[in-house]
């Protein structure tokens, strides 16, 4: 079983041109040596949390909400979206898979600001945030 | 002999492939195919899971789709009488639904079963006879009335503990197989069982179950026993007669039959005549699966006959153990009062015995007397030698209820009684005293207890 992607492919480098033309306002650009620097992240996270992906989307998904981030020089984004990757697979390993994958990056980034900026924190404050919602959709749909 | 009902289900798709890949038996470039069409029916299936809600799942979720996929290829490959051609030319998502139009089938044809199961009960009252029908199909059956029921078909959670004719299903090691073939080859089992109990009518089969819980002394309740078991054993026996088969026999009937057996020389020719007499009115799916039966059958005659024991196999009309004892209600607490007061007032044990003796005193009056130590321990035994064997009897059944169990009765050896649980002061010498009986007292003390179980001391 592949678990991600290993070469860039058509696909990837379309989504990769569509990102940079959203990004690129806020001043950052995703080179191919970063993409795959992040596929090679990506593959190790999943390792690391015992998830399977079958798609290269949530890179750019990520980039994108981490785009408006305060805190972020040029220099620190592709470091920062390594960490996110790691936060993002922890978080996905323990929900219940009733929200859905942009609403899981979108909880990451309240995370992230609400601890100013610190990865290494702002992972308990999702787990809560995710729990939370859960339970609302859960009693909603009751 | 093992026989299977349904054509043997073969759960290869994964060695196959695997061997393939080690043997070069397919070419590369289909394996690659069918590597790439499994991949993409995975993810799909996942789509499907969680609603297109997100790409990625955990490992163990994974494998429990593939193992799904596989179990539903393994299925569509059924309609080939070859799979390594097949694996060629038909392509892994026709085989999957293929597989999914099989096992759609195959929970059809369980329902069925079920319902027909349930509108023809057997009057046989047994905790897992029922649970099969009220717990644990309808718990395997809840999975399929989702719109999951593919990512379910191949397990099964259910114990399905109630024993047909060959054992539990579990000593069958399932019957090699998984999920919903092995519930449907259970059910079908299971109705031929039922189908044939049948052709006995209900009240015949709960009389019948009547006679068997007397002579077993036992109740069918709990009992990991097999209906179709003892009535097809009762059957069999009853072909030795020239009269038609039936299941009620009378004393004369088995005493007949036990005499016959004596002096047949029992081998496969006899088994086989009696079989073939004994189902030539069945249909022939039944006959095939009671034939099962036919080599216990033997082995059982072989064993029991030279030991004269044949009679405990067959079910024969036994008198239940009645009796006229009344139990003595419980007296007045005043006349108890006035006979307490009495007693303390009293010196010498005689006068003490008398006094009880002429008051009628109730087993849990007896009981309030001992527990509230107003006789020392001389006086005891005393005490104990003016009650009858049934009162005594009563009393020990009162104070060890835990030795009457099912069909367990206290056998009254030393050790035993050397090894009771002692609650209050009385009892030692209680025990002692029975211990000193002579054999023709413990022997009707026995029998008393035979009669006390039967007897519902709370009212």
């Amino acid at each position: 079983m592949k678990r991600v992607p290993q070469a860039i492919t058509h696909d990837i480098n379309k989504q990769c041109d569509e990102t940079n033309t959203y990004i690129q306002i806020k001043g950052y650009r995703l080179q191919k040596e970063d993409i795959a620097y992040l596929l090679q992240t990506q593959k190790e996270a999943c390792g690391f949390y015992a998830m399977i992906e079958f798609s290269s989307s949530i890179i750019f998904q990520l980039a994108k909400v981490f785009r408006d981030s305060p805190y972020l020089s040029y220099d620190r984004y592709v470091p920062l979206l390594h960490d996110i990757i790691f936060v993002y697979y922890d978080i996905q390993s323990h929900t219940q898979h009733i929200l859905n994958d942009e609403e899981i990056c979108q909880c990451i980034y309240r995370g992230y600001i609400a601890t100013n900026g610190v990865v290494s924190k702002c992972r308990s404050y999702v787990v809560k945030e995710i729990k939370k919602m859960e339970e609302d959709y859960a009693n909603h749909v009751e | 002999m093992q026989i299977m009902l349904n054509k043997p289900m073969r759960y290869e798709f994964r060695n196959i492939l695997h061997t393939a890949k080690q043997t070069g038996l397919l070419p590369k470039k289909t394996l690659q195919s069918i590597d790439s069409q499994h991949y993409a029916l995975t993810n799909a299936l996942l789509s499907q899971y969680n609603n297109n809600r997100s790409t990625c799942a955990s490992q163990r979720l994974i494998q429990k789709l593939i193992k799904s996929i596989d179990y539903t290829i393994d299925h569509g490959l059924l309609y080939y009488e070859h799979i390594l051609p097949a694996l060629q030319h038909v392509s892994i998502s026709k085989l999957y639904e293929q597989g999914r139009v099989q096992i759609e089938q195959r929970i059809h044809t369980v329902h069925t079963l079920q319902e027909e199961l349930i509108s023809h009960p057997l009057p046989f009252f047994n905790e897992r006879y029922l649970s099969i029908f009220n717990q644990q199909l309808p718990a395997f059956l809840i999975p399929y009335e989702k719109t999951q029921k593919y990512y379910n078909a191949y397990q099964c959670l259910e114990d399905f503990d109630y024993p047909l004719l060959d054992g539990l299903a579990f000593t069958n090691n399932n019957y090699n197989l998984k999920g919903i073939d092995f519930v449907l080859e259970y059910m079908e089992r299971l109705w031929l069982e039922q189908s044939f109990c049948l052709h006995f009518s209900t009240s015949d089969i709960a009389a019948f179950i009547e006679r068997y819980e007397i002579q077993k002394d036992v109740k069918v309740d709990m009992l990991g026993v097999n209906v179709c078991e003892i009535l097809l054993t009762q059957h069999l026996f009853s072909m030795l007669l020239a009269s038609s088969s039936r299941l009620l026999l009378t004393q004369h009937e088995c005493s007949y039959i036990e005499h016959m057996l004596q002096n047949i020389h029992i081998d496969d020719t006899f088994v086989t005549s009696i079989f073939t007499k004994a189902l030539d009115n069945f249909p022939a799916s039944i006959q095939l699966y009671l034939q099962t039966y036919a080599e216990s059958f033997k082995e059982l005659l072989q064993v029991m006959v030279p030991q004269q024991s044949i009679s405990e196999w067959m079910i024969v009309p036994q008198e239940n153990l009645t009796t006229d004892f009344q139990l003595t209600p419980p007296c007045d607490p005043k006349v108890f009062q006035k006979l307490l007061s009495d007693i303390y007032n009293t010196e010498t044990i005689d006068g003490k015995m008398e006094l009880i003796i002429q008051t009628p005193l109730g087993l849990y009056d007896y009981l309030d007397l001992l527990n509230d130590s107003i006789f020392i321990e001389e006086e005891l035994p005393v005490l104990f030698a003016k009650l009858d064997i049934f009162q005594i009897a009563l009393l020990f059944y009162v104070q060890n209820q835990e030795l009457f169990r099912f069909h367990q009765i206290p056998t009254l050896s030393e050790e035993e009684l050397l090894n009771l649980d002692i609650h209050e002061l009385w009892e030692p010498s209680f025990y002692k005293y029975i211990n000193n009986l002579s054999a023709k007292q413990k022997k009707a003390l026995h029998d008393a207890f035979q009669v006390i179980k039967t007897i519902d001391l709370s009212s």
